[in-house]
Parts: C-alpha cells; structure tokens; sequence
C-alpha cells in the first residue's frame, strides 16, 4: 500500500536524521571521553578529572550555583504563586505576565548590563554608598550568576507551582476541616504536599538550565565552572582534549539525574487525576495591611524582573556608563553600528527560520506516526526527539564538532562541522521538541473520526493531510513555528561550538562577543534589544494564533 | 419533646443580589435520615455546607446538639461531611486518609490503628490500607470517604450527593449499604440529592428544596400522598394537574371536564391524579368513567404508560402489563375510570 510505505519511508528518514543529528553526536562525546592520546579505552580521563583542582572547583561551584539559583528562584516566585492561588488579588493578573517576561531573554543577553546595575560600581549600589554608606555585592563572582539566573528562571517555578495550586479542589481543604484540622498544620499536611509535584517540576528545571548554560558565567568572567571549563578547554586546546568530553559526560549524567530525582521525588503519581473540581482553593480576602505588603512584594519583583531589560536598554542607548547612576548621555550611535553588521540579523534571520520550517515538518509526521499509525517503534521517535530537552546545548555542539570535524565536505575540502548549515541543524534539532510539543497538542484535540470519515468516502492519505489535517492543524502548526524560530535567535550554548568565521555568525553569538570589549557593549545591547523585541513579538504572536485556534475549536465543539 | 440534634432558624443566604436560601426553618431528629431533595441550584446544598461552616448566613441560626454554631470554624463544629467528589486526598495512603482526622484530635498511635481497622472492617475494605487513592475504583473511594468521617464518631454525618458518581447498579447497592450502616451506627445523617427514587428509598424524612425555599416536609410517604403544591406533587413521581373550581362536591375543568361526588370539604384550583390511580376497567362499579383519545403509548415492561386525551387534557395514565392485555394504539378511542374518592386538591 503507498500510504503506508510513504510513512514508513518518512518514518526511517526522521529515525536517521535524529540518529545522525543528535544520537550519534551524544554518544560521540560518551565515547571520546573514555579514550586515551593513542585511541585506546581508559578511565583516566575521568580519574584526572578529580585529581585537578580546578575542575572539582568548577563541579563543585556548578553545583553550588545550580541550587542557591533554585533557592533565590524559589524565594521569588513562592509568594506570588501563594498571592495568585489563594487571595482575591487583582495583582494576579500581573503576576501572571510577569511570569513570561524574563523567559523572553535568556540570561546571558543581560549579563553584562545587569553588572551597570547591580555591580559594585553600579547604579544599585552607588545609591546605597551615597546614602547609606554600604553596598550589597550582588554582582560578585558566582553571587551574580545565581543573581541572574533566577531572576531569568524563577517564572518556570511561578507557573508550575501556579497550575499545581489551581488544581487543589477545594473539597481537598473543606474535607480536612471538618476532621479538625486547620491554619499552618492544614497547610502544611494538605497543601503543601498537594502542590509539590508543580513546584519539583520548575526547580528541578531550573536547576537544569543554570547548571548547563555556558553565556552568563562567560560574560560575568566566572569561569571556574563546569560549563565554561567545557568550552575553554575545546576552544583553547582543541577537539582532541578529552577534558571537555568528560565535562560533557557529566552535565549530561547530571541533567538525566536531576530528571530522574524528580520523578522520584513525584512518585509517578498524578494528583490532578483524582481532584475532578479542580476549581482552586478557596479564595480569601487580603486584610489591608496584607495587601500592602502583597503589592510591596510584587513591585520588588517586578523591578527585579525588569531590571535586565531596563538595564539592556539603558547600555543600548547610553554613551558612557561607568560609576554612575545612568549613562553620562543618550545616543542612537549604537544602533547605527548594529545596522551596519546587520549581516549577523540576517543570518539569524535565515538560520532559524529554516530551523523552524524543518522543526515544524519533522514534528508534523513525528506526532501522526505516533499519535495515529501503530508503527513498531513510534514511541521511541518521540522519546529521542523530545530527549533533546535534556542535552545541555553545549554538549551537543561539542558532539557535532567531534562527529563531524573529520568529515569533508565534498565541494571545497572544509570541514562539515564548520559548514554554515550545520548550524541550522543543530538549531533545528534542539528546538524540535518545542514544535512537537505545539503538534501533538493539537493533534490530540483532532478527532480521529474525521480522517476516518474522509478516508470512507475515498480520499486518499495525502489528501487527508492536505484537505482535513494541515487545515485543522494550521494554527498549531504556526505557533509551534513561532516559538521554534523566536527561541532559537537568542540559541547560544550550542552555536557557539560551531561558528567558524564572523560572515556565518547569528544574532546571539554577536551578542556575545560584541559585550566581551567594553566599547562593544553599546552595540552588543542594541543586538540584544533586538532580539528580545523578536522573541517577544513571536511569544505574543504564538499566543494569539493559540487564544484564536481555542476560540474557533470552541465553535466547532458546540456545531457537532 | 425536643429531641432534636439540628436545628434551623430563619436562615438566609444571598451572594449579592442572588438569594438562595429564603428564610429556612427545619428541625432534625436525633438519628434521622433525613434528606434534603431538589433540583440542581435549588438551594440544598448550600444549606448541607452552612451546617457544616462552610457557608455563612446573612441572617438565622444553626443549632447542632443544643449549641449554636454560627460562629463556629468548620474544625470546630464535630460535623462529618462526604463530598460529592469524596475528596480523598490524593497524596495519601487509604490509612492516611482514614487517621488523619484521628491525628487531628492527638489520639495515640495505638489507637488509631485499632480504630482504622476496626472502620476499614466495617466498610469491607479490609486488606486495601496501603493503597492509594487512584489505586481504588469509585465504590471504593466512596467508601474510603464515609470511613474516613466515621471513624472520627461525629455528631452528624453529612452526605453530599454521595452516589451520583456512581453506576446505576453500583448505586442501588450503595444505597443499600448507606443504610445498614446508618442503622448500626445511629447516626444522624443528612443526606443531599436530586433523585426523587434515592430519597423515598432511604430517608425517614425530607424535606423539597426549591428556588432556596422548602416546599414541604415530612416522611416520603405523606410528601407523596399529600402534596401541598403542584412542585411537590410533580417532583415526587408523576401527577396529572389539573386546574379549574369547585362548587358543591363538584370539579370543573376550564376546558369544560367534570368530576363529581368529589367531597364537600374540596376546594382550591386543581385536582392531582396519579397515573397509577386512573384505570382501564371499572373494578368496583363506583368509578366515574370518562371517554377519551390515546395520543400516546409507551410499553415499559411491567406497565404501560398512556397519554390519554379528555376534553383537551393530556392525562398521563399508568396500568399493569398482564400476557392477554389488550394494548391500545394512538387515536384509538378509549375509556378511563376514576375514583373520586381518591382525588387530592390544591
């Protein structure tokens, strides 16, 4: 039968590109970890590992910052998931959009500016010298990697712990009162438990992205930690040091570990399954002294989110800022440069739109063949595919340089690794598990009677795909390629492995190096303003398209 | 004699301009089964939670065992209540659940665990204590949530549509069980549905909830056989209502129908007819009789159910299925027999 042998063969070529892509490079850089100078098996590598001071400095100081992130996060986003779930508060709504806003800019983008702001000549702390005669080191050493990431990330704990708390019923607290219990032991033995899961969820992926990412310890000068070590030991001494493939080998362990924690921590059990209401608590009112406190704690956050991006376009706009509250003076010069390098928008622009359209066709056919063939093996398409998640950028871009350093390409001699497209795919690869995510959600919500009902009447499968399924699926398909596109622009750890000459380089890479010198940092923000104007145009494009496709599934309900 | 364990004065209950409880009064005896029945928004549920603290009264008061609860906490008011949804708590074991409320009162260890056992035995879901609640079907949570209120001993067991989201046959059973162990108990237990049959079936007394304002109130057969109002009458089975006047120990219809020999002390707007007491054969020679056009036939089985034309009132018209019964087809002519005798009156 056609249909089936064109999904089939559709079905192998996606297995091959994922193994090629992104299986092959993983274990690559498993495999050159246990290698010695001669080629041959060792467990050396790993033994001089922790024989060096400064990698278990590094491991231990990875460590360090992964967590204290996860605690300050925690500091932020508890109260305000508390404030939003539990009071009638009209600052929920705020909350709530304030949630997004950090996710728009990854971290490293604001390093540097925050450092203006908070640092120990910065505007914050001259302030306090000024007039309280003491500074608060913010910005010091690891202090400002732990400072920026959770203000970057705490919104992945706001809106889990957020939706773990609306799925309380009510019934869960009113049931517990009328056996006697009440206040801080009610919450303690009934709510907190209840809300767990939300919260284990968002640390632990906080956790995972602070101890992955490479750019902000880079910008901030702290190197002496894992991910940093990585890429100097392969930048410095070269693809055949096997010290960056052991630092790989343990920030993936590390990444699948903190995975596998907290599906213990979870127990595999799903509360929302038995709380069929799941209306939320029940909301009480704020006393007014409260609510004073609530907003005074909201506005503190508030500023603290926006504090990055306040400071980023205050760099991008400013002259001079050094020792002083604000830049000595305002200009659009920095702009004028970021226009005349506009080469790297523009291959930002080419890279991960052709990132996203591969992303958005690969996840269209991962999520039929899952969701609607019985092919052997389908669910491990999905399992890969999404597996991407877990694979810290920069282990995937060492993986690529290892795999495919040593292949040619066939028309100029140079390395595949350094060609332009590789980019691309590596870009593609990890933002796969975006779109399939965006597919498979609308895919589920499509009744499978209505391919079944144009499949009896004689239509053919490519027909049922061009006729009912893109049709019905077309906003879906675009969000999905929206968020592929906007959060690969601002993609470093992974790009950073393979950019070979400045002609070939992104946006974010820009970012990067522009805001090593001082004098680039004017330019390098105006690069990172525009690419937060881009992902936050396509988060707020995505969530229309989404809000539109809900709206008209809803008239479709009520029709049948 | 006041014997009773609840009672209810003067409540109202309004959210804003919505008003919904008017004015209540009701009185529960000490190991009632009492049942508050009504359709959906009619107001019982939410006077089953004022009881329970967690609603609260513009105006009125609750009294439970002599004590006015008013300003009682829920945790305060010795009340056991089981939700429609059981509200398990889902991070819990099927022995947590039960000696949380047992912790909650700082009752020893040892102790609680003869008495989780004991109620573990009495609900016969012994064996099931280490399993979680997604573990168990809905019968059985079911029984989790009554256990986990019993065994606290409360004043008042308060039910709150415990069997609608359960199966038909499991439901039937339910019902059985609720019972017998409201007999071994003695407790005193307010029961909350929609289901006309599930109320009759196992409640000693009810009280018809509508549009926040109690209808009537008594034992289930005295609702059925003495309505005050046509809402009673046709939330409790099936009743032809028909509206016209009296005069002289005679109805008449608006449409012109007339019964008569209907009693002297007859009077209001309507007479009630149950299906049930219209009849195909004049078995006592004392009936009155009335011509008429089938408009409709239903064979249920055991009965037959006929909509019977007469002078333009459709009466609804039931009668036993015997083997060589003749079944009548629509616009048939057909004759039907009453007895006056019976006739209740609005």
């Amino acid at each position: 039968m056609f249909k089936n042998l064109f999904l089939k063969s559709t079905a192998i070529f996606i297995g091959l590109f994922l193994f090629i892509f992104l299986a092959v490079p993983i274990v690559q850089v498993f495999y050159a970890s246990f290698l010695d100078q001669n080629g041959h098996f060792t467990f050396l590598n790993f033994y001089d590992f922790f024989q060096s001071a400064l990698f278990v400095e590094s491991l231990y100081n990875s460590f360090y910052v992964a967590s204290m992130s996860v605690v300050l996060a925690s500091f932020f986003a508890i109260p305000l998931a508390y404030f939003t779930a539990r009071f009638n508060f009209k600052g929920s709504v705020l909350i709530q959009s304030l949630g997004f806003i950090p996710l728009i800019m990854p971290p490293f983008v604001g390093a540097v500016a925050m450092k203006l702001l908070f640092g120990t000549n910065g505007s914050i702390n001259l302030m306090l010298d000024q007039w309280f005669d003491f500074k608060i080191p913010f910005m010091e050493g690891l202090n400002g990697v732990i400072f920026v990431e959770s203000i970057h990330y705490f919104p992945f704990i706001l809106i889990n712990l957020i939706s773990s708390l609306n799925n309380i019923d009510r019934t869960m607290e009113e049931s517990a009162q009328t056996l006697g219990s009440k206040g801080f032991r009610l919450f303690r033995r009934i709510v907190l438990p209840l809300s767990m899961p939300g919260y284990i969820a968002g640390a632990s992926l906080v956790f995972l992205k602070v101890f992955d990412d490479l750019g902000t310890p880079l910008l901030l000068d702290v190197n002496n930690m894992l991910a940093p070590q990585a890429y100097l030991r392969i930048s410095s001494i070269g693809i055949n040091d096997p010290m960056g493939y052991v630092i790989g080998v343990i920030l993936v362990l590390t990444s699948i570990a903190a995975v596998w924690v907290a599906k213990l921590a979870l127990g595999g059990k799903d509360y929302s399954m038995l709380q069929k209401g799941g209306g939320g608590m029940v909301k009480r009112n704020f006393l007014p002294h409260q609510k004073l406190l609530a907003y005074l704690v909201v506005f503190l956050i508030l500023f603290l989110v926006l504090s990055p991006h306040i400071a980023l376009a205050l760099l991008s706009f400013g002259t001079i800022w050094s020792f002083s509250i604000l830049p000595d003076a305002f200009t659009f010069s920095h702009y004028k440069a970021v226009f005349e390098n506009s080469v790297f928008i523009k291959n930002t622009m080419l890279y991960c739109s052709i990132a996203a359209l591969i992303d958005i066709v690969l996840a269209f056919f991962i999520s039929y063949i899952v969701l609607r063939t019985k092919f052997v093996g389908r669910q491990l398409l999905d399992y890969i595919a999404m597996s991407a998640l877990a694979i810290p950028g920069l282990v995937l871009g060492i993986g690529y340089l290892r795999t495919f350093y040593s292949v040619n390409l066939p028309w100029n001699d140079k390395p595949l690794a350094s060609w332009w497209f590789m980019i691309v795919i590596i870009l593609a690869v990890r933002r796969l598990p975006y779109a399939l995510r965006a597919c498979n959600a609308v895919l589920m919500q499509i009744s499978k009677y209505l391919e079944e009902s144009a499949e009896s009447l004689g239509a053919k499968k490519t027909t049922i795909f061009r006729k009912i399924l893109i049709p019905l699926m077309s906003g879906g398909l675009l969000a999905g390629f929206i968020t592929s596109f906007s959060t690969a622009t601002v993609e470093l750890s992974a790009t950073i492995m393979l950019v070979s000459t400045e002609t070939d380089a992104p946006l974010a890479y820009a970012i990067y190096s522009y805001m090593q010198t001082a004098a680039g940092r004017g330019p390098g923000a105006g690069f990172g303003v525009i690419g937060v104007l881009i992902v936050a145009a396509g988060t707020y494009l995505s969530q229309l398209i989404i809000e539109k496709n809900y709206k008209q599934r809803g008239m479709e309900a009520k029709i049948d | 004699m006041s014997d009773s364990i609840i009672e209810i004065k003067n409540i109202n209950v309004s959210y804003g301009s919505n008003h919904v409880l008017k004015n209540i009064n009701l009185n529960i005896t000490n190991k009632d089964f009492y049942t508050f029945l009504g359709p959906s928004g009619c107001g019982k549920t939410t006077l089953l939670r004022l009881i329970a603290g967690f609603e609260k009264s513009q105006s009125g008061e609750v009294f439970i065992g002599g004590q006015e609860v008013s300003d009682l906490n829920p945790w305060e008011r010795d009340v056991g209540m089981v939700f429609q949804n059981y509200a398990l708590w889902p991070h819990m074991t099927v022995y947590k659940n039960i000696s949380f409320g047992l912790e909650e009162k700082k009752i020893d260890s040892k102790e609680i665990k003869i008495k989780v056992a004991e109620v573990l035995e009495l609900v016969d879901l012994k064996g099931l204590s280490q399993r979680y609640p997604y573990q168990l079907s809905g019968g059985q949570q079911q029984r989790v949530a009554l256990a986990r209120t019993l065994v606290v001993k409360p004043k008042v067991l308060l039910l709150d549509e415990p069997l609608s989201n359960l199966d038909a046959k499991l439901r039937v059973q339910m019902r059985k069980e609720l019972l017998e162990l409201h007999h071994k108990l003695d407790i005193t237990t307010i029961f909350v549905t929609h289901d006309q049959e599930e109320a009759n079936a196992m409640s000693t007394n009810l009280a018809i909830f509508n549009e926040g304002v109690v209808q009537q109130m008594g034992r289930p057969v005295d609702l059925y056989n003495n309505p005050t109002n046509a809402f009673v009458a046709n939330f409790l089975g099936t009743t032809n209502v028909i509206e016209g006047v009296f005069q002289n120990s005679v109805f008449t219809s608006k449409n012109g129908m007339v019964i008569k020999d209907i009693g002297k002390d007859a009077k209001g707007t309507s007479v009630l007819l149950r299906p049930q007491n219209l009849y195909l054969e004049n078995k006592s020679n004392s009936l009155e009789e009335f011509e008429g056009t089938v408009e409709n036939q239903e064979f249920l089985g055991n009965i037959v159910r006929y909509v019977v034309n007469i002078k333009n009132h459709s009466l609804v018209l039931d009668t036993m299925h015997e083997v060589d019964k003749k079944i009548y087809q629509p616009k048939e002519k057909i004759t039907i027999f009453l007895d006056s005798k019976k006739i209740k009156f609005l």
